[in-house]
């Protein structure tokens, strides 16, 4: 607005001092007005805001009508920052290595544990592990759009520990994540402490010995650990984050260091691979990073971008199913009800699911008559659909305000209707229609990962995304050169 | 961000090898930032009486509270404004952000996530 010509000012929340500063630069602003407001406007509606309202009061009018300072109007050209080689000497190898990761680490761009040395010579031995030239840019990483290329990514797996087979799994994850649907934003800034699920799927996580069975989540897997390691490396590094300055994550991004990184078990698994169902061939290798938050309803929510558990081992299938159905069922009210153009409300967007059911219940499920995942899926949605003559008026008005905006394209990403899903909608907003408390089956997602016998079904969940239109994508791995499969 | 770090001339890492001592050179894990034009602020207005105020936020809670407040001083002590409210995004976006910029003279703007 302030580059529209309109002036105003930006209030700023206690403890967002530098957050605010560096979004100010972000957008070319470096100058921007701004006034912290010594307080946290958010939390529930309450008393307590009034006074702090009047507190500042008199400093926002003088922060509309107090002339630029020649200091504001003086803002200089930012300059691109040199990222030039950095040389490292020191009397001995130990002193070095140190040397290393402390300036590392003072610039942020580690993650806190012992890095290995980006040499170019280690680099080339890492891009030897993909076909693809070092100078190609497979996108942009939010919050500051640093530029991803093959090189930059090699980089940082370098530094991760990770090897040159893993490369092009951590690229196609890269890829997946700076993709332009994919909303990066919300879970590398925001307060909630979102988390990234990178799960492979196909022959090549075989080859890679990516662990699928017991301790999937866990360590002591070279290549579970540190692809997800380089993939948060390059979060940090090509998205230029660090925590409490443009990452402001609550509690810290939980299994920060290794993301969650696994690999489906298709040994075990009765069904055909998970990226069949987004459009792959049986025989690719794929990878699919999708945002965890856990927002959910009847199970609670694990805020921290956490797993959270549907089913201990030994329950029926029939009582997992209709546990699932139940609980997103028990989102309709909000989804539905609590929906208002004006509140940005994460409980009023719609969810996302992806499911890591062990083998054995898979098959249970199978033997329900679920063939496919895609089986499964439908009649999860389908059963979550709610007859219009069950709805309440204000559910109605609700769900009508949402095809509206999401006609106009209006308001949050989030709260609209993807264009595909609004005639769907239209229809089943009528006496005898149906009305679709998730926006479409492919918001669940089923992968079969575990130990082939017993377990617990997990799940995360996430909005369909804020600010874009998806926090889930699955992409081909391509161009390995040491492994037969993603090539 | 961060702090800025001194680049050691390849020569001396030449002469560190040469002493005995160890050295190597490390790629900066960094991606590339295209700055964007830099913009200064928009000339303030001199006063508000009279004039269109808009207040933007995102409708987190608690924002509603502190913002009728702000509002109803507003009224009070200049009784000529006129306050407008808009709720959006985090980033309004061009749509939104010219409705405003169109609409208004001055603004507040107090959106979080």
């Amino acid at each position: 607005m302030e580059s529209l010509g309109l002036p105003g000012v930006f209030l700023i929340a206690q403890g967002f001092e530098h957050d605010a500063k560096e979004g100010g630069k972000d957008y070319g602003m470096p100058a921007l007005r701004t006034l912290v407001i010594p307080g946290f406007v958010w939390g529930q509606p309450g008393e307590e805001k009034i006074p702090l309202a009047k507190a500042s009061f008199a400093k926002m009018i003088e922060a509309l009508t107090h002339p630029l300072t020649p200091e504001e109007t003086r803002s200089k050209p930012r300059e691109k920052e040199v990222l030039l080689p950095v040389e490292i000497t020191a009397e001995s190898y130990e002193a070095a290595l140190e040397k290393f990761n402390q300036l590392f680490l003072d610039n942020h761009w580690g993650d806190g544990l012992p890095l290995l040395p980006p040499t170019p010579e280690r680099v080339k031995w890492m891009l030897a592990g993909t076909s693809r030239s070092p100078n190609e840019v497979i996108g942009k990483v939010a919050p500051k759009n640093g530029i991803a290329t093959i090189e930059k990514i090699a980089i940082n797996a370098v530094m991760a520990g990770a090897k040159p087979e893993y490369l092009p799994v951590i690229i196609g994850a890269m890829e997946g994540l700076a993709d332009e649907d994919y909303d990066l934003l919300h879970p590398q800034a925001s307060m909630g402490s979102f988390n990234i699920v990178v799960a492979v799927t196909g022959p090549i996580a075989k080859e890679l010995n990516i662990n699928s069975g017991v301790g999937y989540l866990g360590h002591g897997w070279r290549s579970n650990n540190t692809i997800g390691r380089a993939v948060r490396l390059c979060l940090i590094n090509l998205g230029h984050t660090w925590p409490g300055i443009n990452d402001m994550a609550n509690l810290g991004r939980q299994q920060s260091h290794t993301l969650y990184t696994f690999a489906e078990n298709q040994d075990f698994s009765p069904w055909p691979p998970y990226h069949v169902t987004q459009g792959f061939k049986p025989g690719d290798s794929c990878v699919t990073v999708s945002t965890m938050g856990s927002y959910g309803g009847t199970w609670g929510q694990a805020f921290s971008g956490g797993l959270r558990i549907v089913a201990f081992m030994g329950t029926p299938a029939e009582e997992v199913l209709n546990t699932v159905i139940e609980n997103i069922l028990s989102m309709r009210e909000g989804v539905f009800a609590r929906y208002k153009p004006e509140v940005w409300d994460v409980t009023i967007i719609p969810l996302k699911h992806l499911f890591l059911v062990p083998p054995e219940m898979a098959r249970n499920f199978q033997h329900l008559g679920f063939t496919s995942q895609e089986s499964l899926r439908d009649y999860i949605y389908e059963k979550t659909c709610v007859p219009y003559e069950q709805l309440s008026p204000e559910e109605i008005r609700g769900i009508q305000g949402k095809i509206k905006i999401s006609i106009a394209g209006e308001g949050l990403h989030g709260n609209r209707l993807p264009p595909d899903r609004i005639p769907v909608f239209q229809e089943a907003l009528k006496p005898g229609g149906k009305v679709p408390v998730l926006i479409t089956p492919e918001d669940i997602h089923f992968m079969v990962v575990g130990y082939p016998v017993g377990g617990t079904v997990v799940e995360t969940t996430y909005h369909r995304a804020p600010y874009k239109w998806v926090g889930h994508k699955t992409k081909l791995i391509r161009g390995s050169t040491l492994t037969k499969a993603g090539r | 961000m961060g702090k800025r770090i001194a680049v050691v001339a390849p020569p001396s890492a030449k002469e560190a090898a040469a002493n005995g001592a160890v050295a190597f050179k490390v790629l900066n894990p960094r991606g590339e930032i295209e700055p964007p034009p830099t913009l200064i602020p928009t000339p303030r207005v001199t006063e508000l009486a009279g004039k269109k105020i808009g207040l933007y936020l995102n409708g987190k809670g608690g924002t509603s509270v502190f913002f009728d407040t702000v509002e109803k001083l507003l009224k009070e002590k200049f009784p000529s404004v006129t306050v407008l409210r808009y709720t959006g995004a985090f980033d309004p976006g061009d749509k939104l952000a010219a409705k405003i910029a169109k609409e208004c003279d001055t603004f507040i703007n107090g959106v979080g996530d």
